[in-house]
């Protein structure tokens, strides 16, 4: 405590505990963990049946660690779009605003847990897949790290990006936008950026995630990033974090509840 | 009861709906006092919950001022001491009512070891005692709305602000929450709290402010109504009143 009030820290932390439990005791998670037991299964049958082709461990691993990408970050986008349009809509949002907390700190509380929690299924779900699979080519280590790095961006991202489009939306829009600009985001982009004048300074604005997605990448044996490569995609990736949860903290501020 | 802990000075909420201009709250003014019990009274879409929700922050005044505690409402210096209830929330179904009120009570500043032993206490004050490892999606209505009056004073606070106090209990709710109130009212804590339960309201309250579109019509004490509303007291008061003001829908 300061002054009275809480420490930004503290309250993230507090915040933060009551998006984990909900990850933990919410359906969502054990569909996660079925489709993983499901490619697991897939990985036995090979690994029974005997991988033979270095290609097909390759397969495996690129779609073990692309499920993990989309699984936590669907996971991520859905825990994201609720939080603030649920919290609304039961009233409970007022008891927590009745605290000495700014309305800063639960959007930024609710942003970092929805992150960590997308993270942590990442981590679970993507430290399976390696381990499972066999590995008969040969792997940059230096990009699996640069890949897991971005992977962390990328979630932080979606989950500032969802709790912002929440804000400003009804959630099923808020799904809806938040699920296009993480699978087409790059078509988008392109779409948008075609022609003259606001247009291409708008596109710039639209998040693509492809960019932060190094899994074919290293999967497909390429080598690491150079270091400016990798420097550049972390400031797009951090850069627009910023924006998304500036905007999303900007919204709840000014908004009537 | 000398220092205002809520002083409410020309305020005025005016929103947009439907394409017109709607004035909630329109130039009302008001103290409450430390130490009072003063209920806010009035038919539905008076601007009672309107008036809470800007002393809260929760919404914002179009003009005029409101204190609490002497700081701008909505400020989070302003909820350092503040117990607040809302009209009938739904709490989060996965939790468990201790990690609820773990949840609130962190957030109001207090510690583990603190809560660990005012959870069972606070628990035990709204009727909830044992409940505490019961997931809230199992919970009756009755028994979200004890769940938040015991998020209202798991921090002791020094000031209580109640949306419809009584909406979703029971008889017994409503006695246990009496029992409470008087408690805290003995304490010398500050009491503000909307109802429509007029008897909730005479048997609690020192003092009653009485709105109706929007304008405070009536401030006065609770023994001063009750003396003009004759054998009808306080509710046939408040009946004359409204009637006399066009009735709830003009």
């Amino acid at each position: 405590m300061r002054d009275g009030l809480l420490l930004h820290r503290t309250a993230i932390r507090i915040i933060g505990r009551g998006v984990w439990i909900e990850l933990l005791r919410r359906q969502d998670l054990y569909v996660c963990g079925m489709l993983m037991v499901l490619f697991l299964l897939g990985v036995a049958v090979v690994r029974i049946v005997g991988i033979e082709a270095p290609a097909t461990g390759t397969f495996m691993l690129n779609m073990g660690l692309s499920l993990s990408t989309m699984t936590a970050h669907i996971l991520t986008l859905l825990l994201a779009v609720r939080q603030f349009p649920t919290e609304i809509e039961n009233r409970t949002l007022y008891p927590l605003l009745a605290r000495p907390v700014r309305r800063a700190d639960i959007v930024l509380a609710k942003w970092f847990a929805v992150g960590c929690c997308g993270v942590a299924v990442y981590a679970v779900l993507a430290g399976v897949a390696w381990i499972s699979v066999p590995k008969l080519e040969g792997y940059a280590s230096g990009l699996l790290l640069q890949m897991l790095l971005l992977q962390l961006v990328s979630l932080f991202l979606l989950s500032g990006l969802a709790i912002a489009l929440s804000l400003v939306v009804p959630r099923g829009i808020a799904l809806l936008a938040g699920g296009s600009l993480y699978f087409a985001g790059a078509t988008l982009r392109r779409l948008v950026g075609r022609g003259d004048g606001v247009r291409p300074v708008l596109a710039a604005y639209i998040p693509d995630f492809g960019m932060l997605d190094l899994t074919t990448r290293y999967t497909d044996g390429v080598a690491a990033l150079s270091s400016v490569e990798i420097v550049l995609l972390l400031g797009y990736g951090c850069g627009l974090v910023l924006l998304v949860v500036a905007f999303g903290v900007l919204v709840f501020n000014g908004r009537r509840l | 009861m000398s220092e205002a802990v809520i002083a409410v000075s020309d305020l005025s909420v005016t929103y947009g709906r439907g394409g017109r201009t709607v004035h909630a709250v329109d130039g009302i003014s008001f103290t409450v006092s430390e130490g009072e019990c003063v209920g806010f009274i009035g038919v539905n879409g008076a601007g009672k919950s309107t008036t809470l929700k800007t002393l809260m922050g929760f919404l914002f005044a179009t003009s005029g001022e409101a204190l609490v505690w002497g700081q701008p409402a909505g400020t989070p210096e302003s909820r350092l001491r503040i117990g607040y209830l809302p009209e009938v929330a739904l709490y989060y179904p996965f939790m468990k009512a201790r990690e609820l009120l773990e949840l609130y009570g962190g957030l109001s500043g207090l510690d583990k070891a603190l809560l660990r032993d005012r959870i069972p206490e606070v628990l035990a004050m709204v009727g909830l005692a044992g409940k505490g490892e019961i997931l809230l999606k199992q919970f009756s209505k009755g028994m979200q709305q004890r769940l938040g009056i015991a998020q209202s004073i798991i921090a002791e606070p020094d000031l209580f602000i109640f949306d419809e106090l009584t909406s979703g209990l029971d008889p017994l709710g409503r006695h246990t929450l009496r029992t409470l109130l008087l408690g805290l009212k003995a304490q010398g804590k500050t009491i503000f709290f909307s109802s429509h339960e007029l008897v909730e309201v005479e048997s609690l309250c020192d003092r009653v402010l009485i709105i109706h579109q929007g304008r405070i019509l009536r401030d006065a004490t609770v023994a001063a109504l009750r003396a003009e509303g004759g054998t009808r007291g306080l509710e046939g008061f408040f009946i004359d009143l409204i009637g006399a003001a066009g009735g709830p829908q003009a």
